[in-house]
């Protein structure tokens, strides 16, 4: 057997390798994962922070930064682009001037509308409102580019036309509606004078009466066809002209001086005057639609024909109020027991055109009585109710009444309710009342002065002026609603510490401890009032509504030198001095305020002028014509000085004292023997009293020297027929 | 501002996660390094062992092989003999030859493979300070963007 030999039975095998774990390495991927996700999340809600940030930073900057004003002319010097706080990152700084170019165009915008509303309140009432806009605006607007950023100019110049454009379109619209206006009312007027010539040519059994009519109807008609007025408005005018054609028929046979024929008892036809009685029968047949049965015969055809004329219910309580007046007149004349009451004295001289007061109830209950009945209202309709309907504005009755200078007392309480917020008013009430004020409250006369036919004596009062022109103001300074403007108004006043502080805020720039003196220095100032105390009350309370309802300085120096123009009129006429006054050449007393009728007026400066000549001032004239005449030396001009302090004076009646320039130049008073010479305005109301009195007393002797020649001649009649009878040898 | 700060902290983390994922990286490339260091030993070890099993083998099958030709009568010098031998001998040295070769050639692929891993590695580092170089910029560049 052969050698057994060991053999290698192990041999080392491959092991192989262990791979290195990638664990770590994961680990801090998936941390980087979350990190990254982290930062993201961060960046997003941090992007809406900044975002945020930028657009409330913008947003808190204070208005006023975004204009620099000129402290010495209040007028903006330049519009600023506030800058971006350093530290804002680029979202942040997006957002900011995202925000804060909006706010300046806002700006600017709101600084064109401003300035616009400014200049187009400026000239509203202007005959060449829309030109005087144009050019007050493009020299406003040619500042206002020069002083924005020139990325903006144009940006500018668009908002500047879009806004001159429409403001222009209003501008139009409202000169069209003056014109519009002032067409109605002298076609109003004509429609009053040719009833008057209607009546007169009427009380003469003229024919012309009729033709007249009609033609002047026809031109009424012609105006609605020519879109001057509207159909209602041509047919109250012709009612107007028609009414003059009953009155006349009416004067006629119910005057004074009227007859009517009767049968005595021997069965003979004679002429007897009309009596008072007899006009009741009329009356009395008006309010019945039926001729009476007492009437006399002579006059019954007449009344029958007024009553069944197709325009009688339309006319009746015109007619009815006229037949009234006459057998008011006729009943005083015949020393009646009926005596007229105070209200149908007032009516009657309301129709006659003579002076009423505001101050007197019963004219202004007189008044508001013949809007009613001529708006065609039944008796006891609430006036008020009917002064707060829309249609009730511009009714040319109430016109004529305000401007005789009588303020109805439904519209009073109106303006009073809605200043005073007491009881709930609709939103139509408190806009129809607000319009009414607009219509009369800012009357541009025929000198282009401004009247505020409200504001008088015994009208509405300074508070509640001052009130209703602050709302509107500010409404068409910034909008919105005249019911939150007042409540705003009234719970400002109600907060003294909030009044006080606002005022402190507008005043500024007007020394003072109180709030009060720098009103006071305001008023003293810059509508150099001075130290007047009556002028200074007059404007105190339309500052202080002012400040309440949020208007700023300029739109209280604004509004307040308007207030003072219309209560301190200019004394074009120069018949007025007033040296007490702030201002000599304008006066509270001006004639034009104290007689808004122009008619009174005139009457006045007549009376003033037959009174120098009864008290022998000879070379003494009052007269604005003949101021505008070269005078010689032999004649010297009168002026009135008004006394306002005098006991009797009163806001609408004053006393006044002649004074005239000596031959040195010195303003000395006018006097003789008895004193100087001293007239009151009421003068003209005892002089139309009188003169009426006079016409009266002159046509009583004229009937009893009428009804004396009758009977004489009835006298002399019998006579002769006794005569001759005796010549036939019978008795 | 919290959110600011959040968002820079979590910049800074991001850019650190890059680093240590970066550092990560690299260790577990030295680490692979290391065991493929250790395989190519481990290939150099079985070669030489081969060669010397192949070696004995080779030895014992001679010493056998001339017992049996001295038993059987055969002279060590007869030429068929000693060409038996050659032969026998220029396998085993052949068979040994190869198998270094074979171990050669598979230390050579493992050095490759190891510098390779080393090479990522050292890449993967890189890499990551460049990604935090980068989060750090973006949170910076965020920050610009949102800060207040």
């Amino acid at each position: 057997m052969a050698v057994i030999r060991e053999q290698r039975t192990f041999r080392n095998q491959p092991i192989g390798v262990v791979r290195a774990s990638r664990a770590g390495e994961e680990y801090w991927q998936t941390v980087g994962r979350a990190a990254d996700e982290l930062t993201q999340t961060a960046y997003r809600a941090a992007a809406d922070q900044a975002k945020r940030t930028g657009m409330e930073t913008a947003a808190a900057v204070k208005q006023s930064d975004f204009r620099t004003i000129d402290p010495l002319t209040g007028e903006i010097e330049t519009f600023n682009m506030p800058s971006v706080p350093q530290n804002f990152g680029t979202i942040a700084r997006d957002a900011f001037e995202q925000v804060a170019e909006n706010r300046y165009v806002k700006s600017v915008e709101s600084a064109i509308k401003e300035k616009s509303a400014e200049i187009a309140l400026t000239h509203q009432n202007h005959p060449q409102a829309v030109e005087r806009y144009e050019a007050d605006m493009g020299e406003y607007l040619s500042q206002v580019t020069k002083n924005v950023q020139p990325r903006f100019q144009e940006t500018t110049r668009d908002i500047a036309a879009a806004w001159m454009a429409s403001t222009r379109t209003n501008l139009l619209a409202k000169r069209f509606a003056i014109q519009q206006e002032i067409e109605r009312s002298n076609l109003e007027n004509d429609a009053r004078g040719q009833a008057t010539n209607i009546s007169n040519l009427s009380s003469m059994d003229s024919p012309d009466a009729g033709v007249l009519l009609e033609s002047e109807s026809q031109k009424q008609r012609n105006a609605v066809e020519a879109g001057v007025q509207t159909g209602n408005q041509a047919d109250a005018n012709i009612a107007i002209m028609r009414r003059g054609m009953k009155t006349g028929l009416l004067s006629k046979s119910l005057s004074l001086t009227s007859t009517y024929e009767d049968t005595d008892a021997s069965g003979n036809k004679v002429q007897k005057p009309v009596t008072a009685s007899i006009a009741l029968l009329v009356e009395n047949s008006i309010d019945n639609q039926a001729v009476n049965e007492n009437l006399p015969e002579s006059l019954k055809p007449l009344v029958k024909s007024i009553i069944e004329d197709p325009t009688f219910i339309e006319d009746r309580e015109f007619v009815g109020r006229f037949v009234s007046s006459q057998r008011v007149a006729l009943s005083q004349q015949e020393g009646s027991v009926k005596k007229a009451t105070k209200l149908e004295i007032a009516t009657k001289k309301i129709i006659n055109g003579q002076r009423v007061f505001n101050t007197d109830a019963a004219s202004r209950e007189a008044a508001q009585n013949i809007i009613r009945d001529d708006a065609g209202l039944p008796k006891d309709v609430s006036m008020n109710e009917y002064f707060g309907l829309p249609q009730s504005v511009g009714n040319s009755t109430l016109n004529a009444m305000l401007y005789r200078g009588l303020v109805p007392d439904g519209l009073m309480q109106n303006i009073g309710l809605v200043t005073s917020g007491d009881q709930p008013a609709s939103d139509e009430f408190i806009e129809t009342t607000f319009n009414h004020y607009l219509n009369y409250s800012s009357m541009i006369d025929s000198s282009g002065q401004r009247r505020n036919l409200l504001l008088i004596d015994g009208g509405i009062t300074k508070e509640q002026d001052a009130m209703m022109r602050s709302a509107i103001a500010m409404r068409n300074f910034r909008g919105g609603n005249l019911r939150d403007i007042l409540s705003r108004q009234r719970a400002m006043l109600e907060d003294k510490d909030a009044f006080n502080i606002r005022a402190s805020d507008v005043f500024k720039e007007y020394a003072g401890d109180s709030t009060n003196e720098k009103i006071d220095r305001f008023i003293s100032e810059e509508l150099k009032i001075g130290n007047d105390i009556y002028a200074i009350r007059n404007m105190r309370p339309l500052i202080n509504h002012m400040i309440a309802t949020g208007h700023n300085l300029e739109s209280i120096k604004t509004e307040t030198t308007n207030l003072l123009d219309e209560l301190y009129m200019e004394d074009d006429e120069d018949l007025v001095a007033d040296p007490f006054n702030f201002d000599p050449n304008k006066s509270f007393y001006a004639l034009k305020r104290v007689f808004p009728d122009d008619k009174d007026r005139l009457t006045f400066v007549s009376e003033v002028q037959r009174q120098l000549l009864d008290r022998g001032f000879e070379g003494f004239v009052f007269s604005s014509t003949m101021k505008q005449r070269d005078v010689t030396d032999r004649i010297k001009n009168v002026r009135l000085v008004p006394l306002p302090q005098q006991p009797l004076s009163t806001e609408s009646t004053v006393i006044y004292m002649g004074v005239y320039r000596d031959d040195n130049g010195d303003m000395v008073p006018l006097q003789d023997a008895s004193g100087p010479f001293m007239i009151s305005s009421d003068v003209i109301s005892e002089q139309q009293e009188a003169r009426i009195q006079a016409q009266r007393e002159a046509l009583i002797a004229e009937q009893d020297r009428i009804i004396a020649e009758r009977e004489r001649q009835k006298e002399r009649q019998q006579q002769s027929i006794k005569a001759l009878k005796g010549s036939f040898g019978k008795n | 501002m919290a959110f600011q700060v959040l968002m820079a902290i979590s910049a800074g983390l991001s850019a650190y996660s890059a680093i240590q994922g970066g550092r990560a990286a690299r260790q577990a490339a030295a680490f692979d390094a290391a065991q493929l260091e250790k395989q190519k030993k481990q290939v150099a070890l079985e070669a030489i062992q081969r060669e010397n099993d192949r070696m004995e083998q080779f030895e014992s099958a001679t010493a056998s092989n001339i017992a049996w030709f001295a038993f059987s009568g055969r002279d060590m010098s007869d030429r068929s003999v000693k060409a038996f031998l050659d032969k026998q001998k220029d396998v085993a040295y052949s068979d040994v030859k190869r198998s270094n070769y074979q171990a050669t050639a598979e230390t050579a692929r493992l050095g490759d493979q190891q510098r390779q891993r080393l090479y990522e590695g050292r890449q993967a580092q890189k890499a990551s300070y460049i990604q935090a170089a980068t989060s750090i910029a973006s949170g910076w560049y965020k920050y610009e963007t949102v800060k207040v």
